[in-house]
């Protein structure tokens, strides 16, 4: 199991040395001016949260395919691979962090994503008004995409955040099911 | 002993963005605190040292634009870094203008004035300090105004920057206070 953490590990730190590299600043600002777009034109923090959560998924479907050609990884054999692939390779290639996972559940179908940095949100304040507002709701749409493609139906939320005075933030990610490979309407028999 | 007494961030036309006072600094973010809002915060005072100082903040915003035209006629390259721009009252006031136009002035209680000693601190360590502190604060003000949620040409409130300017204070006082102990 360590030596399968280890490789994973050495997987990931490899393929983020070959990504193109983006500066950090100019990242973190992109996002929060689409955050601040969001949250003037839709008022409502909990539409905005759904919106990033959507905006999130539609990347995650697509990253999804990039992250298996650059990473090799064939497929996962339980639950736990799955979450050592999304921590150490998929993160540390795309965004250049580990996040740790933690706190695996009886059943192995749920764990946690504690992240101690994240560019996205480097330099934000959360005004008050705001507390409602999963700022980093992008990702858990992202991972919930992308692990859709691989026929894993997850749910993602935060339940802490460093923008609210918590010390990490830790994302929760609960297995549901597999989902049912079903064909769209077009091709069903009438 | 010669310390920061007082910090004003002034923005294009003048208003105030952030003001930071040694005394009142307390008053003030207690009061942000309970209200929240940014207009309150600027407003309110608990001494009549905060407004003095305000008022003396803003007597150098004219100096530091008769400064800078008079650099932009000069042929000589154009330093953000105006140093001290003159002593007003029991302080000394030094200053700096960006490229947008933000101004930060910087007001310094120099005890020896006040008092019958003689003043033993050279102004070019002041100096060569005050540029460092300067260069400091800006760059906490670069770090605040990235904050997606600071409106640009706002009052900055922001916790993160009421602390980082307060290190940046207890820094220049600890190493003025620090020379001065070495020299008598």
């Amino acid at each position: 199991r360590m030596a399968q953490q280890k490789s994973f590990q050495r997987i990931g730190e490899t393929v983020w040395a070959k990504m193109p590299r983006l500066n950090a600043e100019v990242f973190t600002l992109t996002y929060g001016s689409l955050v601040m777009q969001l949250l003037k034109d839709f008022d409502d923090v909990n539409l905005v949260n759904e919106q990033l959560e959507k905006m999130g998924h539609n990347i995650g479907v697509r990253l999804v395919d990039e992250f298996l050609a650059k990473s090799g990884i064939a497929s996962c054999s339980n639950f736990r691979d799955t979450a050592d692939a999304i921590s150490k390779i998929a993160f540390k290639m795309f965004l250049g962090i580990t996040p740790e996972v933690a706190s695996w559940n009886k059943e192995n179908n749920s764990f946690s994503l504690i992240f101690t940095e994240n560019p996205l949100v480097d330099f934000v304040e959360l005004p008050p008004k705001y507390l409602d507002l999963q700022y980093c709701n992008v990702l858990c749409g992202v991972i919930k995409g992308a692990l859709e493609m691989v026929q894993l139906q997850v749910e993602c939320k935060f339940i802490r955040d460093v923008l609210k005075g918590d010390d990490v933030t830790e994302l929760r990610v609960e297995l549901k099911g597999m989902v049912k490979n079903a064909m769209s309407e077009e091709y069903g028999e009438n | 002993q010669i310390m920061i007494v007082a910090i004003c961030i002034a923005g294009k036309q003048n208003e105030p963005l952030y003001f930071y006072c040694d005394s009142a600094t307390t008053a003030k973010s207690e009061f942000a605190d309970i209200h929240g809002t940014e207009k309150e915060a600027l407003n309110s005072f608990s001494s009549s040292d905060y407004l003095h100082l305000q008022m003396l903040s803003h007597c150098c915003l004219d100096l530091v634009q008769e400064k800078k035209t008079r650099a932009l006629m000069s042929t000589s390259p154009f330093e953000m870094y105006m140093g001290q721009l003159l002593p007003i009252e029991d302080y000394r006031a030094y200053g700096c203008y960006c490229n947008t136009h933000i101004k930060f002035i910087v007001l310094c209680d120099s005890f020896g004035m006040k008092s019958t000693n003689v003043w033993e601190v050279s102004p070019t360590v002041i100096d060569s300090n005050m540029k460092e502190a300067i260069g400091a604060i800006q760059a906490a003000f670069v770090g605040a105004m990235q904050n997606p949620f600071q409106p640009v040409g706002c009052p900055i409130v922001s916790k993160k920057f009421d602390n980082v300017i307060h290190q940046i204070v207890q820094r220049f006082n600890s190493i003025i206070l620090s020379t001065n102990k070495r020299r008598s």
